[in-house]
């Protein structure tokens, strides 16, 4: 990997850090998961989990969370995206396809916490947990699915040129649909 | 166009799914009618109020409580929740002590009470359904100093 690619990863990385505390004044409603794809869609698969680790380790440094509660099933929750883009998504950049997975990721990051939760609180917190997070739940689903469907296409195009230029005379490239 | 119309879609599924659970949920407004005790400990240790409540199909934890008492409420606008931090005289400031609350389910053998479930409450006053025979203790526990 060369100094110009390591740079525009750790750019990358900021990036997602900052909207988020940026938006931490809306609950659930962030960019996080819109930029988590752009980036699974431009980088390779060990950058962008690279990328994600860096942002979990980075997000519970600064909210102080570090906790088995709340770590793990962070890691769990957005390295589910690039895997699941480079398996069951097949590399796709249809923001259609794309939102709706934005969609029920919106749950699945909700309910990606709920075994862990059950340590702290107890198996007979279950059902209260699971329906006092929905509303959260259904927030986050529509915040992805919005996003996803009218910025991926723009903001994929616009980093996937830029990426090119700059890799150009590497030799790099990324893959172009 | 058809981003529009997607998106129109899914915010008003959405929406509606909201309501549905909601309205499914329960842990909103009672089906059956009943009485709940209510106990509230303060900073010393005393129990400042020992009552019996009855409530009524319809009635939430929060609409019995408030019938009776004199509630301290902090709203969190950001996510639309409140916590309750004082009842009558027993007032908490949420950052350096608050209200601790166990709700004691009636075991019964035979319609007689024989024993009680203690459970720590999971949620906040709103998320708290009413169980007819059930106590629900509010103790007023200090930040750092543990449970009571």
């Amino acid at each position: 990997m060369n100094v110009k690619r390591l740079i525009l990863i750790a750019m990358c990385t900021t990036v997602l850090f900052v909207q988020e505390q940026a938006l931490m004044i809306i609950p659930n409603v962030q960019f996080t998961t819109l930029l988590i794809v752009v980036y699974a869609s431009l980088f390779r698969f060990r950058e962008i989990v690279a990328i994600i680790v860096v942002y979990v380790l980075l997000d519970n440094m600064f909210m102080s969370s570090f906790h088995p509660v709340y770590t793990p099933p962070m890691f769990i929750a957005w390295l589910t995206i690039p895997v699941v883009y480079h398996t069951l998504l097949r590399k796709t950049k249809s923001e259609t396809k794309l939102a709706f997975f934005g969609l029920f990721f919106g749950f699945y990051y909700g309910w990606v916490f709920i075994p862990f939760r059950m340590f702290e609180m107890g198996v007979g917190s279950f059902w209260n947990y699971l329906l006092l997070d929905i509303p959260f739940q259904i927030i986050m689903a529509v915040s992805n699915f919005l996003t996803i469907l009218w910025i991926y296409r723009t903001l994929y195009d616009t980093l996937s040129n830029e990426l090119v230029s700059l890799e150009s005379e590497n030799g790099y490239g990324v893959e172009r649909t | 166009m058809k981003k529009m119309v997607l998106s129109v879609v899914v915010l008003l599924t959405m929406v509606g799914a909201y309501a549905l659970i909601v309205g499914f949920s329960p842990y909103g407004e009672s089906d059956v009618e009943g009485h709940i005790g209510v106990r509230v400990v303060d900073a010393s240790g005393q129990t400042v109020i020992d009552d019996t409540l009855p409530f009524h199909e319809g009635d939430t934890m929060f609409e019995v409580l408030n019938q009776r008492y004199e509630l301290t409420l902090k709203t969190f606008a950001s996510v639309g929740g409140r916590a309750l931090l004082g009842i009558d005289d027993v007032v908490t400031d949420f950052v350096s002590d608050f209200l601790y609350i166990t709700l004691h389910y009636p075991v019964r053998e035979n319609g007689e009470i024989i024993d009680y479930d203690v459970e720590t409450a999971m949620s906040g006053i709103d998320g708290l359904s009413l169980r007819d025979g059930m106590i629900i203790v509010f103790t007023v526990t200090t930040v750092g100093g543990g449970s009571p």
